[in-house]
């Protein structure tokens, strides 16, 4: 009965033991169950989210998504465009094919060497035969082809001849301010231009540029300033329009220009950049910064200068071109453009004096421009007594036209300094260093314009829109001392003058005089007409209306400086 | 019969994800099929328009435009003398008129220097017309330019 007892006891405990061990086992399957439910429910939510809600409530944006994606990686790796200030395309990449042989596919290489002759007569049949006999499987045969000239290959139907994508920089615009635009090599880099100082953002980074250049107005540059080089016979010429207001190039242009399509066809005199790159001897236009200067160190426009006589200071002369043979008042000086006068302004300023201002106009310095291509001004070493004065009517010391322009810019814009710009950039601004007093700018801008009135400026002139300027003649030096036949005549006008908002310059190397201008070949006679007609061209262009200014308001002050022919030729004669 | 109720419920959800996933692969596969043709044609659409663009620009270069413009359009240039009177005829920009019977300050500066020049011509009294203004108009409406 112990026994019994004891049996049925161990079986109860076993049946108890089992039922724990069943517990816990169904214990652990539910957890186990409702950890895989919930991990299930978790998975069918997002599956029930991407199918449904996503794949057919937003079907639209997850596509929107995968496109805008595509568009964007498309781009990646291809150099960045450039643009003018109206977003008309100055330089892109397109996609081009080039040809080239696998020699091994080809069997008859005579008659494919023939073929391709016919297609391009440039391309030599013996050293076609010779590329396709070699061992090699990869030779060049011609790059950037055209969609017409690759059907043609085509068409001949040989295996061995294939093609590769190539990227191929274009330039829309040609001609037109190629020297700024640059160009690059066949591989892509910037060898000239902006395409050369912006390498890195174009081509690293495929970053656009959007330069200040305004390509209308570049085309009225390049057609007057191409119709006075053809009119004078010149050698060379560069022009530049540029806004006066903040140093914006607007226009630029050397001559003898290229097309940067067709570089591999310029000449080395026409890739040379006379603008910004090459320095020259400008004359007279220097005597707007000896005046002002003379001006700014408070000498009134009475002030006279005896331009009797030829200056002798040692062994130079000093000689008047269009020579007054009186004495003369500040205004007469400039308007005369007497040599002798701004010699003495020189003289009465000082070495010190002239150099500081000249150096706060940067024309002691290399320009910092947008472009690599910018010439350092060579000025006299050691500096002499004759320097100071032959500077004052800009001889003795050489800068480019892009230096000058800048500092015309500095003298009758506000008095601060203007530095050129090529590319436009968002919220730039600088602190302007003051070279002038407004006194001495509003002064100035009256000179500029008395000189287009009565001066030798008179060409430059174009009614309504109150052209002011200065010419500039100077001679070339050559073997033995200057040469009277060699000249680089120049001209500068700014616009309207009472309150100068673009700065037109033209300079134009060795023109030669001709009956129209009775042999004449000085600024006023070559370069001031020029300027007027580049001046009629932007009015056109940018559709400038015409404004009435009182000049006898305006420069009437300057009448009693003048001799009364002058007054009257000014139109001051009340 | 807890246990046996959640697995089927398991079942079931199992069931559904595995219809689902299929039905979702599905989708995504004809979404990259959409995307790889849309990426095709986007990118020789974008090539077409870059070229297009070039050629644009490059049929659009000012040369070229003045040279169509004296061949085949009557107009010619204006000068800067008829721009002045002709000034609110001009069809896009409004240029402010300006008086006829007011003397002209700058017919003082010109009088006494510009000998090519003459002063004459500046004081016509009707302004100059531009010479078909109305087409000019037209044409601009046509082609929706104009502010």
């Amino acid at each position: 009965m112990a026994e019994q007892e004891e049996y049925s006891n161990s079986v109860s405990e076993m049946k108890g033991e089992r039922s724990a061990i069943f517990d816990l086992a169904r214990g652990r399957l539910a957890l186990v169950s409702s950890v895989f439910l919930i991990l299930y429910i978790i998975v069918i939510a997002r599956l029930v989210d991407l199918s449904v809600v996503q794949g057919v409530f937003l079907k639209v944006d997850s596509l929107h998504h995968l496109e805008l994606e595509t568009a964007a990686t498309l781009d990646e790796g291809k150099r960045g465009e450039i643009y003018d200030r109206n977003g008309v395309l100055l330089a892109t990449t397109l996609h081009s094919q080039s040809l080239f042989a696998d020699p091994v596919l080809i069997e008859d290489p005579q008659t494919v060497a023939g073929e391709l002759n016919q297609l391009f007569p440039d391309l030599d049949v013996d050293d076609l035969v010779e590329k396709f006999e070699s061992k090699k499987r990869f030779v060049w045969i011609k790059r950037d082809l055209t969609p017409a000239q690759q059907k043609d290959i085509l068409l001949i139907g040989e295996p061995g001849l294939k093609f590769q994508e190539e990227e191929r920089r274009v330039y829309p615009q040609g001609r037109y301010a190629s020297h700024f635009i640059g160009y690059t090599n066949i591989d892509g880099k910037g060898l000239s231009g902006l395409e050369r100082a912006y390498n890195e953002q174009l081509s690293v980074k495929g970053e656009n540029l959007k330069t200040t250049l305004d390509i209308r107005l570049q085309h009225v540059l390049q057609r007057e300033v191409k119709s006075t080089v053809d009119e004078f016979k010149a050698k060379s010429a560069s022009a530049i329009i540029m806004d006066v207001q903040n140093g914006e190039v607007l226009a630029g242009l050397s001559w003898p220009d290229f097309d940067s399509n067709h570089i591999g066809i310029a000449s080395s005199e026409e890739k040379f950049n006379h603008l910004s790159l090459g320095v020259y001897e400008l004359g007279s236009v220097f005597k707007i910064f000896s005046t002002a200067a003379l001006i700014e160190e408070g000498a009134g426009f009475g002030q006279k200068f005896d331009a009797r006589e030829a200056l002798e200071k040692g062994r130079f002369r000093i000689r008047d071109y269009h020579a007054e043979k009186r004495i003369l008042t500040v205004p007469e000086v400039f308007i005369h453009s007497s040599n002798i006068g701004s010699a003495l302004m020189g003289e009465e300023l000082g070495a010190k004096k002239i150099q500081h201002y000249y150096r706060q106009l940067g024309l002691f310095s290399a320009l910092e421009f947008d472009v690599l291509e910018s010439g350092t001004p060579l000025t006299p070493s050691p500096w002499r007594d004759i320097h100071t004065l032959t500077a004052s009517y800009g001889h003795g010391l050489a800068v480019s036209p892009m230096h000058l322009a800048a500092a015309v810019a500095t003298t009758i814009g506000d008095g601060t300094y203007v530095a050129p710009k090529l590319v436009q950039r968002e919220g730039e601004g600088s602190v302007k260093e003051r070279v002038f007093s407004k006194g001495t700018v509003e002064k100035m801008r009256r000179l500029m314009r008395l000189n287009a009135l009565a001066g030798t400026g008179v060409k430059a002139d174009v009614a309504g829109y109150h052209i002011g300027g200065k010419t500039g003649t100077a001679e070339k030096p050559g073997a033995k001392g200057y040469d009277r036949d060699k000249k680089i005549a120049s001209f500068v006008s700014v616009f309207p003058m009472h309150d100068p908002k673009y700065l037109v310059l033209v300079v134009v190397d060795e023109p030669v005089g001709h009956k129209g201008t009775y042999g004449y070949a000085t600024g006023g006679w070559v370069a001031a007409p020029a300027a007027a007609r580049i001046v009629e061209g932007m009015v056109r262009v940018l559709a400038l209306p015409p404004e009435d200014v009182d000049d006898t308001e305006y420069v009437g002050s300057l009448k009693q400086y003048l001799i009364d022919e002058e007054a009257k030729l000014a139109g001051l004669d009340f | 019969m807890f246990l046996k109720s959640l697995t089927m419920l398991v079942w079931c959800f199992a069931v559904c994800a595995g219809v689902l996933l299929f039905w979702t692969s599905g989708e995504v596969q004809k979404a990259e099929e959409k995307q790889i043709i849309l990426s095709r044609s986007l990118v020789k659409e974008r090539e077409r328009i870059h070229v297009l663009n070039a050629e644009w620009n490059y049929l659009n270069n000012p040369a070229y435009l003045e040279a169509m413009a004296e061949r085949y359009l009557e107009g010619e240039k204006e000068s800067t003398d008829k721009i002045i009177l002709a000034g609110h005829e001009l069809p896009i920009y409004s240029i402010p008129d300006i008086p006829p019977e007011k003397p002209h300050s700058y017919l003082s500066s010109v009088r006494g220097k510009l000998k090519t020049k003459q002063p004459a011509k500046f004081v016509q009294k009707t302004p100059v017309q531009l010479k078909k203004p109305r087409e000019f108009n037209a044409l601009l409406a046509s082609l929706h330019v104009g502010r």
